[in-house]
């Protein structure tokens, strides 16, 4: 093997990944192996394992119904104030989750900037399964949507072109064409924005609550937990833990698999 | 059908028109950076410039922009051809060639159909089955070229199409084209005089942004007015005290000895196969000789040299 870096680096580098690796350890040391299954499967666990899964599902389409098209629009039309989108559609990920949880109460809550709208319609969605899929795709959006952009942007418009030459329409180009081409970023973005989803908490507690069956994803449960019973919470954590590295070494292995196709390609 | 094309693009210097009859090909013929891409780009829609006009056709023309109507480039019956093949990778060759028709609503069966069809007629149906990104430059352009035919446009655009080839391949493709562009309207944007020799009807000189001479092949090729056009058409340009033009091939041009002949001064050497063509100023204009560098005088040779030249008898004289 031949090293392609200064030796030296090894050494904060291990300390980094230790910082990372460590406290998984440190988790899976209190795993109560023999009560797993059935600190798994207790009805509070389960229920939080169901909403969890239902949510999830539902704000990963909601990222990507309303992420693709932000992503093309940022990457292809040249608009006044692009800058400032792009930049604002950024803030959930530098935002504490609470904060964005209180935004989120103050827009759509009901004495929020649309309450009155949804109240009008009969709608609350303040402490509803909604507000937890909304709180979810809040603070997921952007990680399509900064990987989307990048991937559209670096691309360019070439092949797009062209087939708007052999007659494509832009919605034929658009499918045909631009998120064939895109695809990998698009898969992993979109994973990515899952395993965020799925891990949420601040923003899903101050706009959602805590409510058993509703709006009690996992997370909320973990924390719940670990005042009352530790090892449910620690049981808990475990699959949370299996389920995102699982889906994030689905999104990088796939999107390192495309990228090795892409650079074959074009050797 | 008929296409007319103008435009007047000052961010790019370009201030053009271009006109080709049914079923003609037409050459633009120009150096690099003199607007040939401009105005294709202009007649394919890829370029939205606030003053030009393009039709398509005589009475009832389709207009496809003028102050009032923008067409955009997918609704507009021409499809256009670069040096880049960029063909769709993660699609089979067949694919590639049956997307047009796909754009078009055909059933993915029958765009296929149809795609099998043009790969024939480029000669690459063998090819169908291959990704294409496993393919050559020389097969890449020429499955690019099966692609375009198989949006079957009114009007067929070719952007330096060969130039990204190797020789052997340009050879194949240009020979290729010869057949294909047979009875289609065309207009083929090249800076090689070959093009232009072997593939147009008509040839249109384009220079830093404006059409400096148009007209049948053989009469600009072997009658020009510009000496760029001489230059390109690989011939000296002289303008004789009577008004007419003589344009000598370099065949028809010797170095001479003592005091024959024209007195001129070496302005370009470039090396031409096994011999070496001088470009020389004199008095008239420019001259080209091919000089063997083996036995000529290696002084000679330099950019600046002072030399003597005659041109043959009886070179053909024409009026400017």
């Amino acid at each position: 093997m031949t090293f392609g870096a200064p030796r030296w680096l090894l050494v904060p580098a291990a300390i980094g990944a230790g910082l990372i690796l460590l406290p998984l350890a440190g988790l899976v040391s209190r795993v109560p192996w023999a009560e797993l299954p059935t600190l798994i499967t207790s009805d509070s666990a389960l229920a939080a394992l169901a909403l969890s899964a239902r949510t999830v599902t539902a704000s990963t389409l909601l990222v990507l119904v309303l992420g693709v098209p932000l992503a093309v629009l940022l990457a292809r039309v040249d608009f006044r104030g692009r800058t400032l989108v792009r930049t604002l559609v950024l803030a959930p990920l530098v935002l504490p989750p609470v904060v964005g949880g209180l935004g989120l109460l103050y827009a759509f809550g009901k004495r929020g900037l649309l309450g009155g709208t949804f109240e009008a319609l009969g709608v609350d969605i303040a402490f509803s399964t909604t507000a937890v899929v909304l709180a979810q795709a809040f603070v997921a959006l952007p990680f399509l949507v900064l990987s989307l952009e990048a991937a559209l942007r670096a691309d360019g418009t070439r092949h797009e072109e062209v087939a708007a030459t052999l007659g494509a329409g832009p919605w034929f180009t658009l499918t045909h064409v631009t998120l064939r081409r895109v695809w990998p970023a698009l898969v992993s973005g979109l994973v990515v924005a899952a395993a965020r989803a799925l891990g949420e908490f601040g923003a899903t507690l101050t706009f959602a609550g805590s409510l058993e069956g509703v709006t009690r994803t996992v997370p909320l449960e973990i924390y719940l937990q670990r005042e009352i019973d530790a090892d449910a919470a620690v049981a808990l954590a475990l699959v949370l833990v299996l389920v995102s590295l699982a889906v994030v070494a689905l999104a990088y292995g796939g999107s390192a698999r495309a990228a090795r196709r892409v650079t074959e390609r074009a050797a | 059908m008929r296409l007319e094309v103008a435009a007047r693009v000052p961010e790019r210097g370009v201030d053009a028109r271009l006109g080709v009859e049914p079923g003609s090909t037409v050459a633009l013929l120009g150096p690099n950076g003199s607007g040939k891409s401009t105005l294709l780009a202009v007649a394919a829609g890829l370029l939205r410039a606030p003053d030009a006009t393009v039709t398509l056709g005589e009475e009832r023309a389709t207009v496809c922009q003028d102050g009032r109507t923008w067409l955009p480039p997918h609704r507009r019956p021409l499809t256009l051809l670069t040096q880049d093949p960029a063909l769709f990778a993660g699609m089979s060759v067949l694919d590639n060639v049956a997307f047009g028709p796909r754009a078009r609503g055909l059933s993915r069966r029958a765009a296929r159909e149809q795609a099998r069809g043009w790969l024939e007629r480029v000669g690459a149906s063998s090819l169908a089955d291959k990704p294409a990104h496993a393919l050559s430059g020389g097969q890449a352009q020429r499955v690019a070229l099966a692609r375009a035919l198989a949006t079957q446009p009114q009007v067929l655009l070719l952007d330096e199409p060969l130039s990204a080839l190797d020789v052997e391949a340009a050879g194949a493709m240009r020979t290729l084209l010869v057949d294909v562009l047979r009875n289609v309207t065309a207009v083929i944007a090249t800076h090689d005089l070959l093009d232009a020799a072997m593939l147009a009807d008509d040839v249109m000189v384009m220079h830093e942004g404006t059409l400096a001479e148009s007209g049948p092949r053989a009469q600009v090729l072997t009658r020009p007015r510009h000496d760029f056009t001489a230059r390109l058409a690989g011939r000296g340009l002289l303008r004789h005290a009577d008004g007419t033009l003589s344009a000598p091939r370099p065949g028809q041009v010797r170095l001479a000895s003592g005091d024959e002949g024209l007195a001129g001064t070496v302005a370009r050497v470039e090396a031409h196969g096994e011999s070496v063509r001088l470009w020389i100023d004199v008095e008239q204009g420019t001259l080209a000789c091919d000089v063997d560098p083996v036995t000529v005088d290696p002084r000679l040779l330099g950019r600046g040299a002072a030399v003597r030249c005659t041109v043959a008898a009886g070179t053909d004289r024409y009026a400017a």
